[in-house]
């Protein structure tokens, strides 16, 4: 079965004064709200606000009792919800895997529904799994369950874009991770953005994340949409007191100057610490048993870090010495403004924090905003 | 004489080469149907809570009849042998398979169709990619249930003249030949046993992955 190839790209997505009811329970409420070609907009909002309801409406996942919703100014009720959902790409956060696929089995999936032949479904897998930074040889034939968090979710993008459809919903797609690796994972996601052109929409309850990858945000609360706006719209002109707050822990990085890196550091976990001179192939079995998409390296001159990316990648007689990414090294009584500034010019997530000649822990770009927030 | 020879000695005179391959035509061609109807009935019923409700109950209250009592009431049906023989087993054999496929497909976990959905993927491409792969392992378990009850049947077969090893047991019991009775049945114990560890490595393996 071919499914038609609804539209090749994203001129416009119209929200226009839906509702949705669960009994007396409105789940969204007269909502209205225009979604430009290739924008990246995020929906925010509690839980329960709403937010994921109108992201399942652009699909028919759940069908508006009232309103419409318009791609291209052509209501998805004309079109058959199979074919409609084959030109959108659909991540969540559980990911959902199916457990007796492997990744390749995965990602091409809904291709070979289509009845694309096997040589183009195999060529677009692996053209999808490096995209998403996984070597296609070594990951094509894993199981999900061989997968780290990490590698699934992006796995589950990599499935998303199988059809290379011109729109794409995202709920909370890195909620799940850990903050070090969804940080990394959400700069990763903005240039894969970049390359790809698409129209996306994007649920998420972190304001961070919503501010990092939004071109613009929605805020959503009680069912209703509160304000659409740029980021600097919400941050400079909010429209209730409801956003102010939701978008004020950002503010309170105007007082970076009183925050150091012992204030946000992360201590190195357990076995996250290793020696410069072991061997590439031995560091990638145990980072995959520890679960560790990244570890710090003492190296000979200085330290560094490594990611399991690079490991895949490394010659097999390679030490760690040769792999290591070079990090700023920054002292806990430094002052966090600065260090972050360092990070951000050197297109960094994270950068190594050592006392008395020895790494005690990692500050990253999202450990300290949680840090701020709370 | 030894207990080697005696075994020879039964395993010739009752010609318990040519009994045991009878045995397991009728074992295997019960099981297939047994397979097919269970799984076609599981599949058909696993969109309908109540329909399926009923139909387990009535398949329920079948399972209750002795097997000796359902093999005499279809013989003005179906006559001496190996037809009745494989339709009693295959009616009990029925519930277990259609049971487990009915929980297999049933309890696949709602993220899983809820992304089979998203990606859109039709109700019969749900069905044939992630809902019948993701119970194949209940299924082998209903299959494996199966098979036991039918080498049973099977076996009591031979009080209808349906051949197989039911019937040197059968000339045993008359005769009062002790030899007969043990071969025989240590012979037929072995069988389900190998065919119970074969389903029982099936199941896991299928279940392995998940």
């Amino acid at each position: 079965m071919r499914s038609e190839r609804l539209f090749d790209r994203i001129t416009s997505i119209d929200i226009d004064h839906v509702t949705k009811r669960y009994g007396e329970v409105y789940a969204v409420r007269d909502v209205s709200l225009s979604v430009r070609g290739g924008e990246l907009l995020s929906l925010i909002g509690p839980s329960g606000s709403g937010k994921t309801t109108t992201l399942r409406m652009v699909n028919r996942l759940i069908e508006p009792d009232a309103g419409a919703v318009r791609i291209n100014g052509e209501d998805v009720r004309a079109h058959d919800p199979v074919a409609l959902r084959r030109n959108t790409g659909y991540v969540i956060q559980q990911i959902g895997l199916f457990p007796h696929m492997t990744v390749a089995g995965n990602i091409g999936l809904v291709p070979r529904l289509e009845g694309m032949d096997p040589g183009s479904i195999g060529a677009r897998v692996r053209a999808l799994l490096s995209l998403v930074d996984l070597p296609p040889e070594h990951f094509m034939g894993r199981y999900p369950s061989e997968l780290s968090g990490g590698q699934q979710q992006r796995v589950g993008l990599a499935r998303a874009l199988a059809m290379d459809p011109p729109l794409l919903l995202m709920d909370e797609p890195f909620g799940a991770l850990d903050p070090l690796l969804r940080v990394q994972l959400q700069q990763e996601f903005s240039t894969i953005k970049e390359e790809l052109g698409k129209t996306i929409i994007f649920v998420t309850h972190d304001i961070e994340e919503s501010f990092a990858l939004g071109d613009r945000i929605g805020i959503m609360r009680d069912a209703s949409l509160v304000q659409v706006g740029t980021p600097q719209d919400l941050l400079f002109s909010p429209a209730s007191s409801f956003v102010e707050d939701i978008v004020g822990g950002s503010r309170k990085l105007r007082h970076l100057e009183h925050v150091t890196v012992r204030d946000v550091m992360v201590p190195l976990g357990a076995g996250a610490m290793l020696d410069g001179d072991m061997g590439a192939s031995d560091a990638l079995a145990h980072m995959e048993r520890l679960d560790l998409d990244t570890a710090a390296v003492s190296g000979r001159s200085s330290p560094g870090m490594v990611r399991l990316i690079d490991l895949y990648r490394a010659p097999t007689d390679a030490t760690l010495e040769d792999v290591l990414r070079d990090v700023p090294v920054f002292s806990p009584s430094d002052a966090l403004a600065p260090a972050l500034r360092t990070l951000r010019d050197a297109g960094l997530a994270a950068g190594l924090v050592m006392e008395h000649d020895i790494v005690t822990g990692v500050v990253c770009m999202d450990c300290m905003v949680l840090e701020l927030l709370s | 004489m030894s207990a080697l020879d005696s075994f020879l000695g039964v395993w010739e005179a009752q010609r318990l080469m040519d009994r045991t391959i009878e045995h397991l035509s009728m074992f295997a061609a019960a099981m297939v149907l047994a397979t097919i109807i269970g799984v076609a009935v599981g599949v058909a019923v696993h969109r309908h809570a109540r329909v399926s409700q009923v139909l387990f109950n009535m398949l329920n209250v079948a399972e209750t009849i002795p097997t000796i009592a359902l093999l005499v009431l279809l013989l003005p049906v179906l006559g001496l042998g190996s037809r009745p023989t494989i339709v009693t087993s295959v009616i009990y054999s029925v519930l277990p398979i259609a049971r487990n496929t009915y929980a297999g497909l049933t309890s696949v976990s709602t993220e899983h169709l809820a992304v089979a959905e998203a990606l859109g993927l039709s109700r019969r491409e749900v069905l044939v990619h992630v809902r019948f792969p993701l119970a194949l392992p209940l299924v082998a378990g209903g299959i494996r249930i199966a098979l036991v009850f039918t080498m049973g049947v099977v076996t009591l077969g031979g009080l209808i003249a349906a051949g197989g090893l039911g019937a040197p047991l059968q000339t045993g019991i008359q005769l009062y030949d002790m030899d007969i009775i043990i071969v025989t049945g240590l012979w037929v114990g072995l069988l389900a046993v190998v065919f119970d560890a074969l389903a029982g490595y099936a199941e896991h393996r299928l279940g392995e992955r998940l």
